[in-house]
């Protein structure tokens, strides 16, 4: 039996395919452009190898911020549940997420089942967000992928005072004009995310083992500055940008047998 | 009538508010407008003019950032916006209650910048408990009801003011009838209608207001005994705040799967409660309905009531969570945030605080957060 879970995030699209629990295809994929064009050209170019489509699968889930615009799918469950969910599956002993997307972060608390005990979410503004690392990478010509390692060589971290994703980026360019370092700027800029994240997840009750998940987490000297301030290793997955989806897909398994079941 | 057309006059007031108090001028009556929150109407309805709310539900913001710091609230922004721009010049006078610093400061941008020949502001003893409290406030009702007799032209009898109390107590006790009506059977009408009808009275004629309502409160006891399926899906939910802007924040609401059984808002529960009593001093009357209304953020009562009033709001209306309301830039509601959040989660009460703005309905991110909170709170959402 084949389930989907498709995640419609703010920069990037996830899909993935479940067969009887088990990962059969996933997908990454940049946003940009009608929602629901992205989403039938993800699940077409996930599905096409695995020889089966659209109408192949028993039950699709959507979640992200794109999930009300997924037209084909039976159910929208909120990223928060979802990354709940998929971060369980994987770490059963994770009891709180740290997610890190292009438009939000998020902190979530979570319970053995990976059920959503308590949550915080940053506000309207980008700082602390993949969108703010995204900006300071176009400010600096830096590679976005580049930006993590960039951070970790720098032995004297500029001050980037202002987390305001606008205020911060004329800040940046002006370390540059003034001749400062790229590497103490790249680097400040990672402590003043991690400070935002930091002091978003000081509302919750942070409980071990804590997970990191998103597109974020794929950042190295994010991790690394988070990992300093909470006093403990993070867990990474492997495809981080993948858990919502993971976790919406288990959802739809889940629909699928309580179908099946009742 | 079918509950359907009822509502409709009802939104039809919120959608056009200012109709009524506009045509009452036409016809020589004085209009006295009102900020949010505990001006005594009765006050200026017993000194024979219409008075009339200004909840400054307005979205464009062009005139008043030149008077206003960022840090003043959507809500006396939106007025003032409306102000500026002509809107509220109907209006014979205005009363601005200090309830925090921003309504304090208020007073004289508008007396600077506005039309109204007769702006006042309304004093209230931010210390409720303190004994000198009540002997205080019937003090400044004194200053206010002689303020309206000079700007009417009318007295102000004890007869007057017992007759407008009567009305306004018929009015608040025929709001609470709707809404336990509505706390009793979620979804005979939406929680955005029963608050509609709550803001539709803030601009109506009370005994036009208490007649459509009257009929509305038959209408919904008929559907409420015609439906067989008592039980309803919905998650039940207590709101706390000021006011609940902008409107689709509603809808957002029972489109998540939730539906509001109790608030303590200001275009809520705190409109509609407590009665006046209509046996005493009226002026001492007023006093005491101000002191014993329920706990607000920008008064201050020693005894932490509001936790408690809190708590027991949602364990009364059998609430599966709270949700806080709270206006971006609303220091007294900010500040006392955290002591309520801490109270309810040691009572293992789930809360969520989203903040808004008035006349902003971008509202992706708090639908999210809505929806996963009710996602959290309302079960597993596969069963």
């Amino acid at each position: 039996m084949y389930v989907a879970g498709i995640d419609i995030g703010s920069i990037y699209s996830k899909a993935v395919i479940l067969k009887n629990n088990q990962v059969a295809a996933s997908l990454v994929k940049r946003t940009g452009g009608e929602i629901r064009t992205i989403s039938h050209r993800i699940m077409d170019e996930a599905l096409t190898p695995l020889g089966i489509q659209l109408e192949d699968l028993k039950s699709i889930v959507a979640t992200g911020y794109g999930r009300i615009s997924v037209p084909f799918a039976e159910k929208q469950v909120t990223e928060i549940t979802c990354f709940g969910r998929g971060t369980a599956q994987l770490f059963p002993d994770v009891r709180t997420v740290i997610d890190i997307g292009g438009q939000d972060s998020k902190g979530i608390k979570i319970d053995e089942r990976g059920r959503v005990t308590d949550f915080v979410m940053n506000d309207k503004c980008a700082a602390g967000t993949g969108r703010f690392l995204e900006v300071m990478a176009n400010a600096l010509e830096v590679n976005l992928e580049d930006m993590g390692p960039l951070a970790l060589q720098s032995e004297s971290p500029e001050e980037i005072g202002i987390t305001c994703t606008v205020f911060a980026e004329s800040q940046v360019i002006s370390l540059v004009g003034e001749g400062r370092r790229k590497v103490d700027i790249v680097a400040g800029i990672h402590q003043a995310i991690a400070e935002r994240i930091y002091g978003l997840l000081k509302m919750l009750k942070i409980e071990e083992r804590i997970a990191i998940t998103g597109g974020g987490a794929k950042n190295i000297g994010l991790v690394h500055e988070l990992e300093k301030r909470l006093g403990t290793e993070l867990i990474v997955p492997e495809e981080p940008q993948l858990i919502g989806a993971h976790g919406a897909a288990l959802m739809a398994m889940e629909m699928a047998m309580h179908r099946k079941g009742g | 009538m079918a509950i359907k057309e009822l509502l409709n006059r009802f939104n039809a007031v919120v959608t056009d508010p200012y109709s009524e108090a506009r045509s009452r001028k036409e016809q020589g009556q004085k209009v006295i407008g009102w900020l949010p929150t505990d001006v005594p109407e009765e006050l200026i309805h017993a000194a024979g003019a219409f008075p009339v709310g200004s909840l400054g539900s307005c979205s464009k913001i062009r005139l008043a950032d030149t008077h206003l710091q960022v840090w003043v609230c959507s809500l006396m922004r939106g007025s003032l916006e409306m102000g500026l721009r002509g809107d509220l010049d109907f209006l014979d006078g205005l009363i601005i209650p200090q309830t925090c610093d921003t309504t304090r400061a208020m007073v004289g941008i508008w007396r600077q910048t506005s039309l109204i020949p007769y702006i006042d502001s309304f004093m209230m003893p931010k210390q409720v408990k303190r004994s000198s409290a009540r002997e205080y406030l019937i003090g400044e009702l004194t200053r206010l009801k002689s303020n309206l007799e000079k700007v009417t032209g009318n007295l102000i009898t004890n007869e007057s003011l017992g007759t407008s109390i009567k009305l306004f107590n018929e009015n608040r006790q025929l709001l609470r009838r709707m809404f336990e009506i509505h706390a009793d059977h979620p979804g005979l009408i939406s929680s955005r209608e029963v608050y509609t009808v709550i803001k539709a009275a803030m601009y109506m004629d009370k005994v036009k207001h208490n007649g459509i309502l009257q009929d509305l409160i038959q209408a919904m006891k008929q559907k409420a005994a015609r439906s067989i399926d008592k039980s309803n899906p919905k998650v039940r939910l207590v709101i706390s705040g000021g006011v609940w802007e902008p409107p689709e924040i509603m809808d957002l609401i029972e489109e998540a799967g939730g539906v509001v059984v109790g608030d303590d808002m200001l275009t809520g529960m705190r409109y509609l409660s407590p009665d006046a009593d209509e046996k005493r001093d009226p002026l001492e009357a007023l006093a005491d309905r101000q002191l014993n209304k329920i706990p607000f953020a920008g008064f201050d009562n020693q005894n932490y009531e509001r936790r408690r009033f809190l708590h027991n709001l949602v364990r009364h209306t059998e609430a599966a969570g709270l949700i806080f309301l709270h206006l971006k830039f609303c220091e007294p509601e900010n500040y006392d945030y955290n002591d309520m959040r801490e109270a309810l989660n040691s009572a293992g009460i789930p809360n969520l605080r989203l903040e808004t703005e008035v006349g902003n309905p971008s509202l992706g991110q708090i639908r999210t957060r809505l929806e996963a909170f009710i996602e959290m709170i309302g079960g597993d959402p596969i069963e």
